[in-house]
């Protein structure tokens, strides 16, 4: 900043300080002013303090007083108690602690007894005490103790107040700190209620979790192996799949996307896949991926499903004639890697999102599969990845990331997955990511 | 995400998409986009040359806006989407309810028409 006269750095209080200063010595002039704004202060304090103990006294509370000069206490419980506090008194000591032990206090006014100090270290003890620390300390101190004043506030005393008290003095602090006190429990009781329904909802959300993953079906080694990889952006994903045979000779494939995620995508990702899991379709033949698909959309529409609808890849294969004939609403190309070097093939079928339009139609494609292929069928956020320079990663960046699993040994899923994540480089995955490959004997 | 009006007059609405047509992008443009749109009721052109991604959010948003559209008659025109979004846009299928063109002048006749 640029230190003019006029910029508020302090320099045009400093130069019109200099003729007091000459004319008075500067410590002079420091402490009367020190005086005068004490007195100020004072004035103003006591003013607002008027003001505050017009208004209606609608705080109160029970209060413990604890003090060895029964007279005293006796004398400021009465005072306390025509106000409408519900006061108690107890001597100093452990029956203090017995007596606060005994709950329901919303404040201690604790008398400090010098010189041995043992308010202080009883002060210690209910700080340390998990269902007393809490309640707010008030200290009494003698008109001289500053030293335990100092040492009840470091023992975590909220305030203090010193005899002789003045009385609308004494009810303004009181009043102050129980203010304090009940909106401390009022944000306790918010939090404690925040807290259990936090864990209402994740121990929910982990069984809609466990659910959806009880549908997923367990890895296959025979007659082909076939594993998979599930790894929700969130709690609940949107992804889905599974594989059955419908027949001695159909093996039906297929993994869904619902847009978006979280669990309003689950709740419509679980219903679509427990359709296609049992083949619960009427008059509808699982075999063709054509009928399934526009049987799913006509089942589906987005209107009817919170606007949302959902991509699905649809496959079946015939080990007796080696061909898979799969279909697709909106889903991306599975990818076909072939023993011997040809590029990987893109199993990509046209067809709108699963729910989009009415009526749409899903050609299906036929493609032969030789002995020694490798399948991969995914959800887009196995490569749909911001990269760290804020490029998206691409699907043609991806199939060749396919490519790199040694041919020699079976698939490691695992290896994949450490390669996609590290691409992130260390963040979370954006969107929920499935991916599930088969190898052809 | 920003939506950049070019035309908005009695027959039709041309409007421009910039930045990612991701959850969180849609958020941010999702009303503004479904009001210039869907609810204006006439032609709409949608210049997707800024826009670098599409997600599946991003489809759904173009999907409503072209069904309303649809419903009254009217068309959704998306403009010079960039090759990445145009592979989204034809795996999707949503060709068979939306025009997508590659040439302004074209993309303005048929609005007009």
């Amino acid at each position: 900043m640029d230190a003019t006269p006029e910029s508020p750095t302090g320099q045009p209080a400093r130069r019109s300080r200099r003729p007091l200063d000459q004319l008075f010595g500067s410590d002079e002039v420091a402490a009367t002013k020190k005086r005068i704004r004490s007195a100020l202060g004072r004035q103003l304090f006591e003013y607002v303090l008027e003001q505050s103990t017009d208004r209606p006294k609608t705080v109160t509370g029970r209060l413990l007083i604890v003090d060895h000069d029964r007279l005293n206490t006796d004398i400021l419980a009465r005072n306390l108690q025509r106000d409408g506090f519900a006061v108690e008194t107890e001597e100093a000591g452990p029956a203090a602690l017995a007596h606060l032990g005994r709950g329901g206090f919303d404040m201690i006014l604790w008398a400090v007894d010098l010189p041995t100090l043992k308010g202080i270290d009883m002060l210690s003890k209910i700080k340390r005490d998990p269902a007393l620390r809490h309640l707010p300390v008030v200290l009494l101190a003698g008109p001289q103790d500053t030293d335990s004043v100092v040492a009840g506030i470091e023992a975590g005393a909220e305030d203090y107040l010193r005899k002789p008290f003045n009385p609308a003095l004494l009810k303004a602090r009181i009043r102050a700190c129980m203010e304090r006190k009940f909106l401390r429990d009022q944000e306790q009781r918010l939090l404690a209620t925040i807290k259990t329904q936090q864990q209402r909802l994740d121990e929910e959300l982990k069984e809609a979790a466990d659910y959806l993953k009880s549908l997923l079906p367990a890895p296959l080694s025979e007659p082909f192996a076939v594993q998979w990889c599930f790894v929700p952006s969130s709690e609940l994903g949107g992804d889905s799949f599974g594989y059955h045979w419908i027949d001695d000779d159909h093996f039906a494939l297929y993994l869904l996307d619902v847009c978006g995620h979280g669990v309003g995508a689950a709740l419509l990702s679980v219903a679509a896949l427990n359709v296609l899991r049992s083949g619960a379709m009427q008059g509808l033949d699982p075999r063709s991926p054509q009928a399934v698909l526009s049987a799913m959309n006509q089942a589906f529409p987005m209107e009817q499903q919170n606007n949302r609808y959902f991509t699905l890849w649809y496959g079946v294969y015939q080990p007796s004639t080696r061909k898979l004939t799969y279909g697709s609403g909106g889903h991306p190309a599975a990818i076909l890697h072939q023993p011997g070097g040809p590029a990987p093939k893109k199993l990509l079928a046209r067809g709108m999102m699963i729910g989009g339009m009415p009526g749409s139609r899903y050609p299906e494609q036929v493609c032969e599969i030789p002995p020694g292929s490798r399948l991969f069928l995914f959800s887009d956020g196995a490569y749909e990845l911001t990269l760290e320079d804020g490029r998206s990663f691409t699907l043609d960046e991806f199939v060749p990331l396919l490519g790199t699993l040694p041919t020699d040994a079976p698939v490691d899923l695992d290896v994949l997955l450490t390669q996609i994540r590290a691409l992130r480089h260390g963040l979370p995955l954006e969107d929920d990511l499935s991916l599930i490959s088969i190898e052809f004997k | 995400m920003e939506i950049n009006v070019i035309t908005s007059d009695a027959t039709y609405s041309h409007i421009a998409l910039v930045g990612k047509l991701d959850i969180a992008g849609v958020g941010q443009i999702e009303n503004k986009f479904l009001g210039y749109t869907a609810a204006g009721k006439k032609n709409s052109i949608v210049d997707l040359s800024g826009v670098t991604f599409l997600g599946s959010m991003g489809l759904r948003i173009l999907l409503s806006a072209a069904k309303s559209l649809k419903q009254e008659k009217k068309k959704l025109i998306l403009l010079n989407p960039q090759p990445l979004v145009n592979e989204v846009l034809e795996a999707s299928g949503i060709g068979d309810v939306v025009a997508i063109e590659h040439d302004t002048a074209s993309a303005v006749a048929q609005a007009q028409a």
